[in-house]
Order: structure tokens, then sequence, then C-alpha cells
């Protein structure tokens, strides 16, 4: 049998994938922009802030910490550039600097957070619980862009199906964007604003 | 052999699901998977109405002992919840998962296996916090289960537990759907369905799922908060650590005015398309009808603190949202304005969906006009917690969504079974809901003007009460006969209805061009459109004749749809959809496990649990697509 079927050319590039993923960082966004709200209306509900007994939070190594993730975020994008251009190992490697950057975050992030678990904890005070609570759900969100990135990695270092690997690339490199803002966002409320 | 006979076989032998055993675990059928949310739903919804008449009876009169005051507690609660979370939302989304494809003309949603996923997480998200009931531990603190009353201290039994962990995992499936459902209306209509001509039950369900995208994480924060303060001893909501409990009511509100949104903007999409088939001509005002439905849904974010009102917040704040509350009424008004002059200038025809869709006009405006009251502030301070309360939301849920769906319920019904209901048992069925609500509800604002508070158990005689109290405990019975005398209906007629025919009521929309039921491709070609009204444009669909014919836009080669562009739906590329999987309730029940070992303080067992989870993410992404297995 021949079936006609028209050509189809308009090709809007974009998977279905990356719009689920763009619907995904809008909910995800918004979980973030709720966490941040919940810790400044905290903050303006209590005179002394962090309370009495707690050191305002330290700054360098989550700037550090941060500067991973957005560093993971620019590898992401020239990694998404490389692809359509069909240059495969140019992609591959910057996936594989994006996750690199991703763990360094995570370990970066840990041994903050080890160091102020020393110094207080989240049953102590509003401020203890918020503040985990956030640092918890950013690190939560990097382990699983850890995890996408390994997942288009493996696309990426498969032979075939170049759809599925370039839908994976795009699908990751949006994520990677969105942790980045959301850690620039906790940076900035979390770390910096207590310092003002 | 002819071309039209081979493309239907080949279509036949692509789509044709499995045997049934393995069917049911791994079905990823948009149809199948809408109706099974329909009668998940309606399930539910008898349950909750069983918690209803069980309180009426409690309250037919004063100082009743039919149930004591924890099972009350437990039975108010898991009314709300059941209506508001396991009943309404699904099943409208069941009207979405079945409808919306097929008036897009598309072959399934965007994503077939991640719908599966989302009825999976309900059904057990259901099943999750109904358990609660076999410890006598259900939950206990109203609907919004607001902190301090959440608080271990004031609830030290695993009720509040139930509540939270249930509903972050339920919220699971509402957010995947909602994202499944806006690529789906975004990206898989028909060739020439530009946004302009998207039948206004998409435009409804488009703004729902975009309302569930943005208020749904304000829920999960406020859940998450609730079990970190019970479970791990955090201090949001303990003010003598510098939490607050107002934060609690911010953040549920936050979701929940939407959420009314999310609940009443479905129903008035079935409404949208009711009306004109029923009348027998296009609506009114298409374009400024979609603008009304997005608007109402963009405002209802912004007026989530006229639920506070009584909590002490300052003037400026309380003025800003009594005026945008009084905002809300404009699309409103824009909507109600279009469906009475589509049914003014055309040719009315009073078949049971329309005499529930007019019920609901007289309803929704009934409990609209007592929601214009509570912008008000000094008025809605004053019969705050009162049963003013209760008569005005049943009046807009009520009123405004479940009417609604049993007119969507009669409507589409010879499109899922290919029977006609039976007519007259329809009309009987809406008279006794319409009375047996206003004979329920109504008396409930006088009682409540009188003075009785919400959420009382029982009360003493002589205080005005006694009367309005049996009323409503009538009109409760009423209506419940009302609501058998629909399930009888379609039951019986499902088995016994005369057939249907593709186009029974003459509607405009695609879904209704295609056979009752449809077949598992839902179209063999995929429809051209080039109006908001395609299924009476009778040129284009014999268009779609000769194209089968010719073999055009078929699409036999493998388990394929087509993708258009965002705005003008035109073709953008043929996608491979993915097969029957039995991973979605693999994965579904996984996560079930470790909200249950969450709730039982096993966090241990929740990690390693965790790893089943990672496993069925892994066997859902290497499971080769549909035309792999065939080959």
């Amino acid at each position: 049998m021949t079936t006609v079927e028209p050509i189809w050319t308009r090709a809007e590039t974009r998977a279905l994938g990356w719009w689920a993923m763009l619907l995904v960082v809008a909910t995800e966004g918004t979980l973030f922009a709720t966490l941040l709200a919940s810790y400044l209306y905290l903050r303006f509900k209590n005179v002394v802030w962090p309370p009495a007994g707690v050191d305002k939070p330290q700054v360098l190594l989550p700037c550090v910490a941060t500067a991973f993730l957005l560093a993971a975020a620019g590898a992401m994008f020239l990694a998404a550039r490389a692809l359509p251009r069909a240059r495969v190992s140019a992609a591959r490697a910057g996936v594989a600097a994006a996750l690199v950057c991703g763990v360094a975050f995570a370990m970066f992030q840990f041994l903050v957070v080890h160091a102020d678990w020393g110094e207080f904890r989240p049953s102590g005070s509003a401020y203890g619980s918020i503040y985990y609570t956030v640092v918890a759900v950013l690190w939560a969100h990097a382990a699983a862009g850890v995890l996408l990135l390994g997942f288009c990695l493996g696309q990426l270092s498969r032979g075939s199906f170049r759809p599925v690997r370039r839908a994976a690339l795009e699908v990751g490199a949006l994520y990677t964007y969105f942790v980045a803002v959301a850690a620039l966002a906790v940076l900035l409320t979390v770390y910096l604003s207590p310092q003002l | 052999m002819s071309v039209a006979v081979d493309v239907l076989r080949k279509l036949e032998e692509t789509w044709e699901p499995p045997a049934p055993a393995r069917h049911f675990f791994t079905t990823v059928d948009h149809k199948v998977i809408g109706k099974r949310y329909l009668v998940t739903s309606f399930v539910f919804f008898v349950l909750a109405g069983l918690e209803a008449v069980a309180m009426r009876t409690q309250l037919i009169e004063p100082e009743n002992s039919f149930v004591g005051p924890s099972t009350y507690n437990q039975l108010f609660t898991m009314h709300g919840v059941t209506m508001i979370f396991l009943f309404v939302t699904p099943m409208l989304s069941g009207f979405g998962n079945y409808v919306v494809p097929l008036m897009i003309g598309a072959r399934d949603m965007a994503f077939p296996r991640l719908n599966a996923f989302s009825y999976w997480v309900y059904v057990l998200s259901g099943i999750y916090i109904y358990s609660s009931f076999l410890f006598a531990i259900a939950p206990n603190c109203g609907w919004f289960c607001y902190a301090p009353l959440s608080e271990k201290l004031a609830t030290p039994d695993r009720n509040v537990d139930f509540y939270s962990l249930g509903l972050m995992f339920l919220t699971i499936s509402t957010t995947v759907g909602a994202v499944n459902f806006i690529v789906t209306i975004f990206k898989l209509r028909a060739p020439g369905m530009s946004l302009n001509r998207l039948p206004l039950f998409c435009w409804a369900q488009l703004a729902t799922q975009l309302s569930a995208i943005f208020a749904l994480p304000a829920l999960t924060v406020a859940n998450l908060f609730q079990e970190l303060d019970r479970k791990f001893d955090f201090r949001f909501f303990q003010p003598a650590h510098g939490g607050d409990t107002v934060l609690y009511q911010h953040l549920f509100w936050i979701f929940g005015h939407p959420d009314v949104y999310i609940i009443f903007l479905p129903a008035v999409g079935i409404v949208s398309t009711v009306i004109p088939t029923f009348s027998q001509r296009p609506i009114v005002g298409y374009t400024w009808m979609a603008l009304a439905t997005m608007a109402t849904a963009f405002v209802g974010f912004g007026v989530w603190v006229h639920h506070m009102f009584a909590t002490g917040l300052p003037q400026i704040t309380m003025a800003f949202f009594s005026a945008a509350s009084l905002l809300i009424t404009i699309p409103s008004g824009v909507q109600i304005f279009g469906w009475c002059a589509t049914a003014v200038t055309g040719r009315p025809i009073l078949r049971t969906p329309m005499l529930f869709v007019l019920g609901f006009v007289v309803v929704f405006v009934i409990g609209g006009v007592t929601g214009v009251m509570f912008a008000a502030i000094p008025f809605d301070q004053q019969v705050t917690d009162s049963y003013f309360v209760v008569a005005h939301f049943h009046y807009v849920l009520f009123g405004g969504a479940v009417m609604p769906i049993f007119a969507g319920l009669y409507y589409w019904f010879p499109k899922l079974t290919g029977r006609m209901y039976n007519e007259l048992l329809g009309q009987i069925s809406f008279w006794l809901i319409f009375v047996g609500l206003n004979m329920t509800f109504f008396p409930m604002h006088i009682a409540g003007l009188l003075g009785m508070p919400r959420r009382v158990y029982t009360y003493l005689p002589g205080l005005g009460w006694d009367v309005y109290n049996l009323l409503s405990s009538i009109g409760a019975y009423v209506l419940a006969a009302g609501v058998a005398v629909v399930a009888v209906n379609l039951i019986v007629s499902r088995r016994s209805g005369v057939a249907a025919g593709d186009n029974p009521f003459n509607a405009n929309t695609l879904e209704w061009t295609t056979s009752s039921p449809p077949p598992h491709y839902n179209f063999a070609v995929l429809p051209t459109v080039r109006s908001a009204n395609p299924a009476w444009d009778r040129l284009d669909r014999a268009e779609d004749g000769a194209r089968l014919e010719r073999g055009e836009l078929v699409l036999v080669d493998g388990h394929q749809a087509l993708a258009t562009t965002v705005n003008e739906a035109e073709g953008d590329r043929v996608l491979e959809m993915p097969s029957e999987s039995p991973w979605p309730l693999a994965l579904a029940f996984a996560i079930g496990l470790v909200f249950t070992a969450v709730l039982v303080d096993h966090y241990a067992t929740a990690a390693i649990l965790g790893l089943l989870v990672l496993a069925s993410l892994v066997g859902w992404h290497v499971q080769k697509p549909w035309h792999h297995e065939r080959a």
C-alpha cells in the first residue's frame, strides 16, 4: 500500500519532552519561590534574624558552590549549541563538564551544611527549620540534575537514534539552567540577604 | 482491496491492545484511562456522599447520638478531602482525558505512559488516605487542616500524617497530569485547529492545568512544613520558636483559592460545550469566553486572602484582596451572559444535559452572589466559620462543579458507550438533585445567619436551628436518591440503551465525528479544521473521507501521531507514540511504598524503597518504542 503524507518541513525543533520540562521548571520554580517567600515571611515576623545564638550564614563556600552550578549551566549551553552542528564529541564534553560541576556543587554544599549542623539545628528555631529545608530542597534538585545529566551522557554515548539524544540534551540543558537560577536565588536570599 | 480498507486494517493491527489480562495493568490508551478516572472518582463520590448522609443524619435533630464527636470530625474532614481532591478534580480530569484528544483530533495524549502513571498514583493515593479509616485515625482536622491543630501536640495520632503525606502523593498525579494536558493541547491539535479555533472545553482545561502548575507547589510546601514539624520537630508553625501559624493559612490558600477554579473551570468548559449543542448554534462571543476563562484563572491567584479576613491581617492588605475578589466577578459575568445569550438566541432543547446546565446557571449565580457578599470584609468577619459559609461553598461547588459533571456524564455517555441513556430517568434525576441540593444547602444560609457554627457534631434545642437542620437532612436524602437514579440510569443504559450513532445530539466538536465508542486510534484520517465548530463543517468532513480513500494523513507506519505548531497548528513532525507498559504502575506503586514507609517513620526503609523508584524509572526509559516490539 502506498500512503501519501505531506512532507513535514516546519519542524519547530523542540521535542515534546522539552515542553514538558518547561512546565516542570515552571512548577518547580514556583516551589522555590514559595519556599523563599516563606523564608522572607518568617524573617520579617522575627525581630532578630538569625535568632540569638546563631551566627550569620557563611558566604564564601555557598558562593563557590553556586558558581559551580552557574558553570554547569554554561557548559550545558555550549553542549546544546554543539549538537545541532553535529559536533557530538563537543556536546559530550560539555555534558561531562556540567556533570562534574554538579557533583562539585553537591560536595561544597554538603561542606556548608556540615559546618552549619554543628552550630544550629532545624528543631532549634524557625530560622533553622526554613534554612535546612531550603538548602535540602536545592540539594535534592541538584542531585536530580546530576542523574539527568548522567542520562544525557549515556544517550550521547550511544551511536544511533539521534532525535532522542538531542531531546535528552535539550531537556537536560533546560533543567540545568533552572537549577542554576534557583541556586542563585537561594544564595541571594538565604546566604547574602542576612549580611545586609 | 481499496486504499481505505487497507488503511483501516493496518490501523487496527497497529493500535489493537494486547490480551485483556495484560492490558489492564499496562494500557496507556487515553480513553481507557479516562473511563477509569470517571468510574474511580464516582466511587469516591459515593463514599463522600455516604459521609455527608451520615453527618446530616447526626444533625437531623438536636443532641442526636448517631455518631460521636471524634467520628464526626473524621467524617467532615474526609468528606471535604474526598470531594475536592478525590472526586471533583479527578472526575474532571477523566472528562479531559477521554475528551480532549478526541476534541482536538489527536490519537492520544502527548505522554501516554505519564497519563497511566497519573491515574495509578491517583488511585493509590486515594487508597492511602482512605486506609486511615481501617485504623480509626482518618484525618480529622478539616479539609484545610490548619496549624496549630495539625501540630503533634494537638493531634498526636497519625490522622494528619495520612492527610499531608496523602496529599503530597496525590499532588504528583495532578502535576504530571497538568503537564500532559498542556503539552497535548499546545502540540497535538489537528492541522488547522489554531488557538482561536480551540474548543472552549479545551481552553478551560488549559486554564485549569496552568493554574495547577502554579498553585500546587504551595500545597506541597504547606504539607511538607506540616510533616517536618510533626515528624522532625521543625518549628515552622510554633510561635514560641519564631514560627507562625498564619504562614500555613497563606500557603494553603495560595493553593486553595486557585483550586476553586481548578475545580470550577473544567466544569465551565462542560457548560460551554453543552449549551451550543443544545441550542444548535455556535457559542456567543467565543473570543470573550476564551479570554474570560483565562482571566478567571489568572485573577484567581490574587484573591486568597479573602479566606483569611478574620485572621487579623493589616487593613490595607484586606482592602486589596477585597477589590480583587470583586474583580473576579467580571470574567464570570462575561461567561454567564455568553451562555444565556447563546441559549436565548438559539433553539434550546431541554434534554437532560441541558437541564443540568441550566440548573447550574441558577445555582451558581446564587453561590456567586453570596461569594460577592464575602468580599465585603465586615460581612465576612460576621459569618466566618458559620453555616453560611458552608451554604455558600456548596452552592458554588455543588452548583458550579457537580451539576456540570452530571451534565457531562449524560452528554458524553453516548460517545463513551455507543448507547443512549434513558431520558425520562435522566430528567427525574435532574429534578431530584436540583430540589435536593436547594433543600439541603439553602436552609444552611439561615442557620448560619442565626449563628450556627460549622463543624459542630450536635447542637442544643431551642436555638432556632432545628427546623433548618431537619430540612437540610431531608434534602440530603433527596439528593442522594437523585445520585442513585443517575447511577442506575447509566449502569442500565450501558447494557440496554438504544444505539447512539456517531453524533446523536448534532454536536459541533470533533469527538462526534468518529464512531461511538471511538476506535483505538480515534481517527482513521487526522481531521483538518477550518472553524471552531468542525463537526458542523460538512465539506471538511467529506474531505476527510476522500483523504482516507487516497491514503492521506493516515499515519499508518507504526504507533504514530502528528505534532503541530503551537499557534497555527500546522504540521510539525510525526511522533512515535510509546507502547503499553507496566512501568507506570510499578513506579506509582514504588512511590506509594515510600510514602507508606515515611508514614510509619521507617526512614531507612523509605530510602531503600527509593531505589525501587529509581529502578522503575530506568525500566520505563529502557523499554523500546512500539514499532521495535512489533518488528
